[in-house]
């Protein structure tokens, strides 16, 4: 009836338009040739197995988690609003009837435990031990990405305020575990997040980690001048404007980033596949198992806002998470910091359970992934599909701060009242004690 | 947050004074064009120092875009590099003024990414922003609404009303025009059916309207039950009183770098509505206000601005633009990394953009473009970066730099990449 449909959209990814413009690869190579003037020359690796690729690693399982005092949390932020029924699927007739030809094919779905199963490219990562907790999301639900990624970002699952100012959650841990580490938490591939904002702890978000080489070379009296002329600048002054003093504190992160930079070695590709995620998760390995107190890492992946298209988009993301997650969890296994490193996933909401079109509109509870010391298997209580709210939505059957609690207080031992306005309930038995 | 500041005038003291000492009403012309140019520009701070500040912002915004409209158009031809590029030249073009801020600051409160859309697409909405960037809101909103470009970034193609789409009903009323707490969830579904029955010819980078595909049927939207259409849901919108409130928070928020107070976002909002939404009263009415002019050093550079007044202070006019480079800063035109656009807020001051910043100045071409017939001189260094009042931090450290490097062993970059990283070239 309608002659004049659109016809098939090519969608370029970024990374594809960048590509047009002539520029990715550039960048990548400069960023590998800007980390072999940081001369490294590999005497003083921590870690005498740092030698082998993960790759030649067969996968195992994390144990029980090592001593809490010094543990470490890497969050993986599914920017967006991950499809959290096309992740972790439950075996259900009415979810079927609510999405035909949406879900990801049954027959190709790893089973996690009886009656759910799992999106197949994150079978690596549940080879090497995942545990999930389900249906995470507000008792007041709200629709706007804006709205919910600043609840999730602050800690704030109602909306109400946590009385901590400007802070964000994870910038609170970093005050409770470091403050006064060089670096606390930094967050990598997209800048700054508002979640590792502290009052205390220096955090750092840098889009380009590779930026900063600038600053280590050496021998060089003109650069010398330089990182101390910045440095100077980047000291607080008296009497300064809220601004002043943020653009201050940027000149210090950035020479303390430089700082930790100079202490890792980052030659080797170590198993990582050639992505944006595997290649920022490469450099999280050699973060945390560098020594400078950094005790969180933050890493966005984004594109999960799928109203469109959202079979053949979501496949790609699963498959990118699935594979640098699986990297990272031997990676850990082969620094040695396995035991004490949790990786976790949050994202704004989940989707609509009933499709719309080839995609789906904003949702709300969602799973999360726990990769580490973890009770592999499903974790809490999956939301209802037989009892949506007036939305339309799932009904959460855990709190956002209940969440946290559990990332907060079970893994990283901070009391959850510390670092959180409400009370929670930590889903403490997720980790391998 | 920053009010308090505002208020006590540190560091840079209100100054509307037309009596004002020489290096204050540098400073004045100088804060005035950072906020409505891409500037300053050497050179250009000095030749308006004596002017009367009210004729000057009168002059400012006497500007519809037509000042550099001799340029050709980009042969876009779904080439995104040309099209980007093309608009950063008009960016680093020294007759940019007013107009081309707003054209600026429009792409970023209606937001599309050429990630999603063709460069035809982007480049006719572009016109469609350059035509009413300076003219009126009610304008610009409906012909967003039917957007190609638009239509396709928040999935408003193929919206049918069957399956209506929630996102462009949900971002026009978030974003573009009421902002969160003016309208309920009900309304978006309500909008989403009263938009739905567009679809994009992506070839042709067209609109069509299949009625069949519109839903029909009354619905309830912000109060109104009838059967809504483009128009009427526009019309609905744009008359809510928190219209008007919304964009002139915005604006005051990009223009000033805080957030209005209350009484004052009152006034503004007032105007903005008697003046049936015209945008140019609105921004005289913030240019020309108390909060405008003792809001020095309240707004942060965004990349794209920190480039654009960066390149002719290292005399590098001609260099051409790294895009890379601002895709890393977070700022690449056209390419927002979502529909919220690039905020004002101290993200554009960490410690990411120093180090972007200072690899800039360190590139390569860059250092032999700088004029070598500077004078490596800290006041000279300052004036040529449109720097009229500096902190005495800021000051003790070029002092230092040009006593340890001397001006003859590279004591002039030294200098500019110190300025151009400090807090006095990092906000505007």
């Amino acid at each position: 009836m309608i002659s004049d449909r659109p016809h098939p959209r090519p969608e370029p990814s970024r990374r594809q338009v960048l590509g047009l413009l002539g520029i990715g690869g550039a960048a990548a190579a400069s960023g590998c040739g800007a980390l072999r003037l940081l001369g490294h020359d590999g005497t003083d690796d921590p870690n005498p197995l740092g030698v082998a690729a993960p790759s030649s690693v067969a996968p195992g399982r994390i144990g029980r988690a090592g001593t809490v005092d010094d543990r470490l949390l890497v969050v993986i932020e599914l920017s967006g609003g991950n499809d959290g029924l096309s992740t972790i699927v439950p075996e259900s007739g009415r979810l079927r009837d609510l999405r035909p030809g949406l879900l990801p094919d049954g027959l190709e779905l790893a089973d996690l435990i009886a009656g759910t199963q799992l999106h197949p490219a994150l079978a690596p990562v549940r080879d090497r031990g995942l545990a999930v907790l389900q249906g995470i999301g507000s008792s007041v639900p709200d629709g706007s990405h804006f709205e919910m990624e600043r609840r999730w970002w602050v800690g704030d699952g109602t909306g109400t305020g946590t009385g901590r100012g400007s802070t964000g959650f994870l910038g609170r841990v970093c005050d409770a575990l470091a403050a006064d580490a060089a670096i606390a938490g930094v967050s990598l591939g997209a800048g700054a997040t508002p979640a590792l904002r502290a009052d205390h702890a220096t955090t750092i978000g840098l889009p380009d980690p590779w930026a900063a080489w600038f600053l280590t070379e050496d021998g060089d009296s003109w650069y010398d001048s330089l990182r101390h002329g910045l440095r100077t600048l980047g000291a607080a002054a008296h009497n300064e404007s809220a601004r002043v003093r943020a653009a201050r504190r940027g000149l210090d992160d950035a020479l303390s980033f430089a700082d930790v930079l100079r202490s890792i070695d980052d030659e080797e590709e170590r198993g990582f596949p050639q992505t944006e995620l595997g290649r920022q998760l490469r450099l999280a390995g050699g973060l945390l198992d560098s020594d400078i107190g950094l005790r969180v890492v933050h890493v966005p992946l984004g594109g999960f806002d799928t109203h469109d298209d959202q079979l053949g988009s979501h496949n790609s993301l699963m498959e990118e998470l699935g594979g640098a997650l699986a990297a990272l969890q031997d990676d850990l296994i082969v620094r040695g910091i396995a035991d004490r490193t949790l990786i976790a996933t949050t994202s704004e909401f989940g989707r609509r359970p009933e499709q719309n079109g080839n995609g789906t509109d904003h949702g709300t509870a969602g799973p999360a992934l726990l990769c580490g010391p973890v009770s592999p298997g499903l974790h809490g209580d999956a939301p209802r599909l037989d009892r949506l709210d007036d939305d339309g939505n799932l009904v959460a059957t855990a709190m956002i701060e209940d969440y946290y609690a559990t990332l907060a207080e079970s893994w990283l031992g901070i009391p959850a009242a510390e670092v959180l306005a409400r009370n929670a309930n930590p889903a403490a038995e997720i980790i391998a004690a | 947050m920053h009010e308090d500041d505002v208020k006590a005038g540190f560091i840079f003291a209100q100054c509307t004074d037309p009596y004002l000492a020489v290096m204050e009403r540098h400073e004045a012309v100088a804060h005035l064009l950072r906020r409505t140019t891409f500037g300053p520009r050497p050179g250009q701070v000095e030749r308006l120092a004596d002017r009367d500040l009210g004729e000057l912002i009168s002059e400012i915004l006497d500007d519809r875009g037509d000042r550099a409209e001799g340029a050709a158009p980009p042969d876009v031809a779904d080439d995104a590099e040309t099209l980007v590029r093309w608009w950063i030249n008009r960016l680093r073009d020294p007759r940019a003024g007013i107009h081309e801020r707003m054209v600026w600051y429009w792409h970023g409160h209606f937001t599309t990414s050429l990630d999603r859309v063709s460069a035809e697409m982007m480049w006719r909405q572009h016109q469609r922003i350059r035509r009413h960037a300076l003219g009126n809101f009610g304008d610009l909103a409906r012909e967003i609404a039917t957007d190609a470009a638009m239509l396709v970034y928040l999935d408003g193609s193929g919206s049918t009303g069957d399956n209506p789409n929630e996102n462009l009903a949900r971002e026009l009323m978030e974003l573009f025009t009421l902002g969160v707490g003016n309208y309920t969830e009900d309304d978006v579904k309500a909008g989403a059916r009263a938009l739905s029955g567009h679809w994009v010819d992506w070839e042709r980078a067209e609109v069509h309207f299949e009625p069949d595909d519109h839903y029909d049927r009354p619905v309830r939207f912000l109060g109104e039950r009838s059967r809504h259409d483009v128009d009427s849901v526009i019309d609905a919108v744009l008359a809510q009183p928190a219209c008007a409130r919304h964009v002139a928070s915005r604006l005051h928020r990009h223009l000033v770098g805080l957030d209005p107070e209350p009484a004052h976002l009152d006034e503004l909002a007032a105007l903005f509505r008697d003046r049936d939404l015209e945008i140019l009263p609105l921004v005289e009415a913030i240019l020309r206000s108390d909060a405008f002019a003792g809001a020095r050093r309240t707004r942060p550079r965004q990349p794209v601005e920190w480039l654009v007044a960066a390149l002719p202070a290292l005399g590098a006019d001609d260099v051409e633009i790294d895009l890379w480079a601002l895709e890393r800063a977070g700022q690449l035109p056209f390419h927002p990394p979502n529909v919220g656009g690039w905020p004002d807020d101290d993200r554009w001051v960490d410690g990411s953009q120093v180090l972007e910043r200072v690899n800039r100045v360190l590139d390569l071409g860059w250092r032999e473009a700088i004029d070598t017939d500077v004078e490596a001189d800290v006041d000279t260094v300052l004036a040529r970066c449109g720097i009229w009042e500096v902190s005495p931090a800021t000051r003790a450290v070029l002092d230092d730099a040009i006593r340890r490097q001397s001006e003859y062993d590279r004591g002039l970059e030294l200098l500019l990449a110190l300025t151009l990283t400090s807090p006095e070239f990092s906000l505007a």
